[in-house]
């Protein structure tokens, strides 16, 4: 009987093994760390404040510098908002006002959005740390 | 004759699909994940003229560059402690007037310190 030399199997297997590793955990990290955000409008720059009560990601109406309102990428009022948001039966009002607003802008704002039948209106600010 | 059967050969899992979901679902999350930590400053409803309301007890005047409290300038990091003595005294409700060139992010700093003064009132208002 008469064996032949087997050829030696090709292992190309390690390097994919590692980077699966690598990525899995990854993944593990991003799904554990990060929590889901409702988007946010990349113009406005939320005031920092240190000792401000917690937050979720909130889907925000933001107000940007030039005092315009944005709610998901689009433009509104104060009023069509709070049209939207009665519908769903959400009166807290979370206002993301970029910092450099101008105060009577920002209040204008607010009167606008308490008179339109919002129970309650917070500025959402970024956590900075002390 | 017999014949041995051939020894069944254990292909490898072909691992490119996998490694294509698991890019695919990290990828998802990478991008629509946030790591900011956000809070929030509670903004009353501006007073309404008509004079119903209890009268505020002390007034703080925010200005770009500085802070009156009933018409003393305050330094920022004293405002907790100045407003505390002022509750000591029974002036349990202010009002924060804030100035139109004041900008959002010295509002919610006077605001978010304010908060943490147990005990008070605050009403917001600024020019119309």
């Amino acid at each position: 009987m008469i064996t032949l030399p087997r050829k030696a199997e090709k292992r190309q297997l390690e390097t994919t093994i590692s980077l699966i590793n690598i990525v899995f955990l990854m993944l593990i990290f991003f799904l554990v760390a990060g929590q889901l955000a409702p988007p946010q409008d990349g113009q406005v720059d939320l005031s920092k404040s240190e000792q401000a009560p917690p937050l979720p990601p909130p889907d925000a109406l933001y107000a940007r510098s030039d005092g315009s309102l944005i709610y998901r990428d689009e433009e509104v009022t104060a009023e069509a908002f709070l049209g939207h948001q009665t519908q769903a039966g959400e009166t807290v009002v979370r206002l993301g006002a970029d910092s450099a607003l101008a105060a009577d802008k920002l209040l204008g704002h607010v009167g606008a959005l308490y008179a339109a039948g919002a129970h309650k209106v917070l500025i959402v600010t970024r956590k900075a740390d002390p | 004759m017999r014949v041995e059967p051939l020894p069944k050969k254990h292909r490898a899992i072909s691992l490119t699909p996998l490694v294509d979901v698991i890019f695919l679902l990290l990828l998802f999350f990478m991008l629509s994940s946030t790591f900011t930590q956000f809070g929030q400053v509670e903004i009353g409803a501006p007073a309404v003229g008509g004079g119903s309301e209890a009268l505020p007890k002390a007034i703080l005047m925010v200005e770009p560059d500085r802070l009156r409290l009933n018409g003393r300038t305050i330094a920022q990091d004293n405002l907790a402690a100045e407003v505390s003595a002022l509750i000591e005294t029974g002036n349990d409700s202010i009002l924060v007037y804030i100035q139109g060139s004041s900008s959002t992010q010295l509002l919610v700093t006077v605001m978010s310190e304010l908060k943490t003064v147990p005990g008070l009132t605050v009403t917001v208002a600024g020019p119309k």
